[in-house]
């Protein structure tokens, strides 16, 4: 049984929205509800007061007729103002501050609700004056109550109105600042590889994750560690090879200086080849180890092409001698640009050797050096049986050497090339030749710095 | 001659001592940094090898203390460490040549006569490796052994050839060292001093590298 897919958390900015947002939504509402009931009470309890002690005050004088100035309809809608009626016994309005208002006498004493011809709602408070039946209401329109309450309401929610959507916004810019954070962090950590284990810097980190980064660092130096003591375990093995090798070679040259070589082929001769080889492929590891030695990163500087290709040619010459290869250059001088001659050497080399061994005896192999478009170009091509373009890429891995080629390499120089390629920044291909014949073509690519191509910051910066 | 091998891996020890009996030289051989101090204080050798990964004392301190001491023995230290930092930190501390393994027997035996030709002061100081060399106080080219006069152009001309091993010198590079500033060159300056060259030291002797420029065969 598969276990379920691993279910991924929200991220931080999802969970705010859904969480937070819907919680204020809904404290924002509540307040509005609680505070139109609350400002709906206390206008109509007071209101109510004032309406029944204008009622009662005015029923206490009915004696005097009364003379009630007219109210106009902005003065009983808009502002408020309560209208005043007086009843006769006979049931005849006898006064009325609003003159046009069409409303029959309400039966009961009291606060209560009413309705005017006209359709508008009203709040009543009917008094009877003394022991007649003559009456007094006090009338207050109720658009008027509702318009009061609903104002009243919104300044009472406005502040927590506009509180809410700053208070996202806020929270909003709080997550999107850690998270950039993080995403920093996570290009810190991405930056990171086997040249590169140097440990992050706590600093900038968010408290919260602090303890996480931490952690990384000491994975990291426990790395640092584990890769050191690789290289230190092959820097050794090869030196410690070195000693049995160096006592092969001097038997087999003490045995032929004790016999006369017998006619034909002398068997020593293979074996000593296979001793060569055997110190070549140490050599070669021991190369590889020390170039993966980070430490050991030199500064960039600026090199001329020409003379590093000069000398790279000059130290395989020797081996080109013993395998009668003729070597040509073509190219002119080209400026001069940054790179750390080692690294470039290590490629140049690498390539070099690698065609004298694969070209065959009595061949040919050409160096070009030629400018194009912000990069410099290095081409070295031979003779040899050319690569398959299946195996082109697999020839950069360590120990791997093309089936039946029968050439005794160490399958280590095209890996030390490309890791020192890799470093540099340097484009390097395997391609077939151009001109139709068999026969490898290496090309390397080296950017000129400015293009934002050049070689890597970090090494720039030592 | 008497020669010392201070080596403490049997394997390599018994093939050197084969090799260099059979060049007549009287052999003693000690496998630690001890025995070799008292070896180097009783016994007049003419060379000695020394191991520098040696068991009780290492080899550069037998190295040191034998040159503290005021014992000019000439020294080849023969190593497995080869980086640039070994040898020069060897050669700084008093060894004259450095031979890292594997190495060949015709180099080990052709070093091990010339620091001893050094230490004596009969030969004088050869510039270079391989068939063709130069001696810097007669100023002549030598051959397979065979002596050349040489012109002070074409003194100069190898003399820039054989400073630096494999060295490939340009036709630009060859002038600017043979000429001074201002001075006249014929374009065809450097081929006739070639052509002369390769008259003396035979055609082989100086190698063109096409679109290069020049070097001496190394062998």
């Amino acid at each position: 049984m598969s276990p379920p897919p691993p279910r991924r958390t929200p991220s931080l900015r999802q969970q705010i929205l859904r969480r937070l947002v819907p919680l204020h939504l809904v404290v924002a509402i509540a307040s509005g509800l609680i505070s139109y009931a609350v400002y709906r009470d206390l206008i109509e309890d007071f209101m109510a007061t004032q309406m029944r002690v204008l009622a009662e005050s005015y029923a206490r004088d009915l004696a005097q007729p009364v003379a009630l100035a007219p109210l106009s309809a902005a003065d009983i809608h808009q502002r408020g103002q309560f209208v005043v009626q007086v009843w006769s016994p006979e049931g005849l309005l006898v006064a009325s501050s609003a003159p046009g208002l069409r409303l029959a006498r309400l039966e009961r004493p009291g606060l209560q609700g009413a309705r005017s011809a006209d359709g508008q709602d009203w709040r009543a408070h009917a008094v009877p004056a003394g022991r007649s039946t003559w009456g007094v209401q006090v009338l207050q329109s109720k658009t008027f109550l509702r318009h009061e309450i609903t104002t009243r309401t919104l300044f009472a929610i406005g502040p927590i109105a506009l509180l809410v959507p700053l208070l996202l916004w806020v929270l909003w810019r709080v997550v999107n600042q850690s998270s950039a954070g993080l995403r920093a962090l996570a290009g810190e950590v991405a930056a990171r590889d086997e040249h590169r284990l140097d440990p992050i810097a706590l600093e900038r980190v968010p408290q919260e994750i602090v303890p996480l980064v931490a952690s990384f660092n000491g994975l990291l130096r426990r790395l640092t560690q584990a890769f050191e003591g690789q290289r230190r375990f092959v820097q050794d093995a090869a030196h410690e090879l070195r000693t049995p090798i160096a006592a092969m070679q001097l038997q087999i040259d003490n045995l032929r200086e004790r016999q006369a070589p017998p006619p034909g082929e002398d068997p020593l001769d293979r074996l000593h080849a296979g001793v060569g080889r055997a110190a070549h492929l140490v050599d070669q590891l021991l190369r590889l180890s020390v170039q993966e030695d980070a430490a050991r990163a030199a500064p960039a500087e600026p090199v001329d092409l020409l003379a590093l290709v000069r000398e790279s040619v000059g130290q395989c010459m020797a081996l080109a001698d013993r395998r009668r290869i003729e070597v040509g250059f073509e190219g002119a001088p080209c400026a001069p640009l940054r790179g750390v001659p080692a690294d470039l050497r290590s490629v140049f080399d690498s390539l070099l050797d690698n065609a004298l061994r694969y070209t065959p005896e009595g061949g040919q192999v050409e160096v070009r050096l030629r400018e194009r478009a912000g990069e410099a170009l290095i081409e070295i091509e031979d003779d040899g049986p050319g690569i398959e373009p299946a195996l082109r890429e697999r020839v950069f891995d360590r120990f791997f050497r093309v089936p039946g080629s029968g050439v005794a390499g160490s399958g280590l120089g095209l890996s030390i090339a490309r890791a020192a390629a890799q470093r540099q920044g340097l484009g390097l291909e395997l391609l077939a030749r151009e001109d139709g014949r068999t026969g490898l073509l290496a090309r390397i690519r080296l950017p000129r710095a400015g293009d934002g191509a050049g070689p890597r910051a970090s090494l720039t910066l030592g | 001659m008497r020669a010392l091998i201070v080596e403490d891996d049997e394997m390599i020890g018994q093939e050197l001592v084969k090799a260099l009996s059979h060049e007549a030289w009287s052999v003693d051989w000690v496998r630690d940094g001890q025995h070799a101090h008292a070896a180097l204080a009783d016994g007049h050798y003419a060379c000695v090898l020394l191991d520098l990964g040696l068991p009780r004392e290492d080899g550069t301190q037998v190295l040191r203390r034998a040159r503290q001491r005021g014992d000019l023995t000439p020294v080849i230290v023969i190593t497995a460490r080869a980086q640039l930092d070994d040898r020069v930190n060897s050669l700084d501390i008093g060894a004259d040549d450095y031979l890292a393994k594997p190495f060949e027997r015709r180099e080990l035996l052709a070093r091990m006569r010339a620091v001893v030709r050094r230490r004596a002061g009969a030969a004088s100081p050869l510039l270079g490796e391989g068939r063709v060399r130069l001696d810097l106080l007669t100023r002549e080219a030598v051959v397979d052994g065979r002596r050349e006069a040489l012109t002070a152009r074409e003194f100069a001309l190898l003399n820039a050839l054989l400073e630096r091993p494999g060295a490939i010198l340009s036709r630009e590079q060859l002038e600017s060292r043979l000429y001074g500033w201002g001075e006249e060159v014929s374009s065809n300056a450097i081929d006739v001093l070639l052509t002369g060259l390769r008259r003396k030291l035979g055609p082989e002797a100086i190698r063109n590298v096409r679109g290069l420029g020049w070097r001496v065969a190394p062998a």
